[in-house]
């Protein structure tokens, strides 16, 4: 039984039927309920067994509510991944404190209580894995990415944390640090957004390519898995080398 | 047929438990194994697994030249030699994977293991070049830092090693060590292609050694 946060559409949808593909049974997730039943009656014409539930990751209430409800309908909770995000870029000298504070609410809080409220139900089920989205921005920074850099070095700050702090309820924490995927969207996101070309992207890269989709999924599911079941607190890059990249 | 089928892995470290664990599980899988000390390597190497062993600790005043050379000097230059031997191979058909299996001693502070803990941050900083470099010949480079594992450094045999470990266990967040399966497991994941998009970085399976910052 696999949670995934943000997964109506992108990462978050790709990483859910890459678990239902291994038979898992998945939570769609999303503050978006129509785009959430919409993907969901996508699984299920792939076969895979998936429900909708309607989540703002900002309200902490509401990560219990998701978890009380999986619990109801499934009685077990095994893996809950955090990947409900938002990306602002914006001037830092001008950036409105509301944009700041969505920012914060969505990548870092969001994240914690999903955590804290996976974690609950998983410490009284015995155990269970749970994985969040951090980024290459948790460590490389990018100007007019206050937030999401920031938020996002919480995130890999937070995971070891709940790592070590859960590790005896057999709960591991870990993250996956990806470089930009290449979907369409992302193609003409610097562009439009007026800070970066495609192909700035892709050569920043030492392997000159943007991950495919395929490639974060399988880091998602490896940590997941019993194949990862030393690995925790640990954030896991797929990034072409981007992070060890240090020259021109 | 396993996961490794007919490819052809170059292991260094055979002689340590876990090259011994390494070899025979990559063997069930299919690879064809080859060891590292052979000079007459195949142009034909799908991967290295390089095994950094792990010698018991000494105190620094006590550490004679001959073991620092050893350990750092002689290991550095022959892993040297093999990476750009494997390497070149690699870079010349377009395609491998080099995974360095090492301990801890890169990342965080070990009292006596000076040497081991030298050699394994010049490792790291090692992946991260090669990979920055050899990115565009697709061949990735790894390094997987092992906390506690048990075959490999605990063991019933040597008592030293056991009382260093025990305190070991206390000190992992999920206070066991690892099997030798959940180290080869990782591995596996890294080794495949369904890792295809990471390199230059380093990966810990250490039950959360790395993360618990409080004292025991």
């Amino acid at each position: 039984m696999v949670v995934v946060t943000g997964a109506a559409q992108s990462i978050g949808f790709e990483c859910a039927a890459a678990f239902g593909r291994e038979g898992a049974a998945v939570v769609i997730a999303d503050i978006k309920f129509d785009k959430a039943q919409e993907a969901v009656n996508q699984l299920d014409s792939q076969g895979i067994q998936a429900i909708a539930l309607a989540l703002d990751v900002r309200v902490p209430q509401q990560s219990q509510v998701v978890v009380n409800e999986v619990v109801r309908r499934f009685n077990r909770l095994d893996v809950w991944v955090n990947n409900a995000g938002v990306a602002h870029h914006y001037n830092s000298l001008d950036l409105p404190p509301d944009m700041w504070q969505t920012g914060m609410d969505v990548l870092l809080s969001g994240t914690f209580y999903g955590c804290q409220a996976a974690g609950r139900v998983m410490r009284e089920k015995g155990g269970g894995s749970i994985v969040n989205m951090a980024s290459v921005n948790a460590f490389i920074s990018q100007p007019r990415r206050a937030v999401y850099c920031t938020a996002k070095a919480g995130v890999v700050m937070l995971t070891r944390v709940l790592a070590a702090e859960w590790a005896t309820h057999h709960i591991r924490v870990n993250a996956v640090a990806p470089s930009p995927v290449a979907t369409s969207g992302m193609a003409d996101f610097g562009q439009t957004q007026g800070f970066a070309t495609g192909n700035i992207y892709v050569d920043r890269h030492p392997m000159k390519r943007m991950a495919e989709m395929r490639e974060v999924t399988e880091a998602v599911t490896f940590l997941a898995s019993d194949e990862a079941s030393f690995v925790t607190g640990e954030t896991l890059s797929v990034d072409g080398g981007w992070v060890a990249y240090g020259y021109l | 047929m396993g996961a490794f089928a007919d490819r052809v892995i170059v292991v260094s470290g055979v002689e340590t438990p876990m090259g011994q664990s390494f070899t025979a599980a990559l063997a069930e899988q299919g690879a064809q194994v080859v060891a590292a000390d052979r000079t007459d390597l195949s142009d034909s190497v799908d991967a290295l697994l390089l095994i950094v062993p792990s010698p018991p600790p000494i105190p620094t005043t006590s550490l004679s030249d001959a073991e620092w050379d050893a350990t750092v000097s002689t290991s550095m230059t022959n892993y040297f030699h093999l990476l750009k031997n494997v390497g070149a191979g690699m870079i010349a058909r377009q395609r491998g994977v080099i995974l360095i299996v090492g301990g801890l001693g890169g990342l965080t502070g070990f009292p006596r293991w000076a040497a081991s803990s030298a050699l394994e941050g010049a490792l790291i900083a090692l992946t991260r070049s090669l990979a920055c470099e050899w990115a565009q010949y697709q061949v990735r480079i790894v390094y997987l830092a092992c906390g506690a594992v048990d075959g490999e450094h605990i063991s019933e045999a040597n008592p030293t090693e056991f009382t260093i470990t025990a305190n070991a266990l206390e000190r992992t967040a999920q206070k066991r060590a690892a099997s030798m399966a959940e180290i080869i497991d990782t591995a596996f994941y890294l080794l495949s292609d369904r890792a295809s998009f990471t390199t230059g970085s380093v990966i810990r399976a250490d039950g959360g050694w790395t993360a618990w910052g409080l004292l025991n």
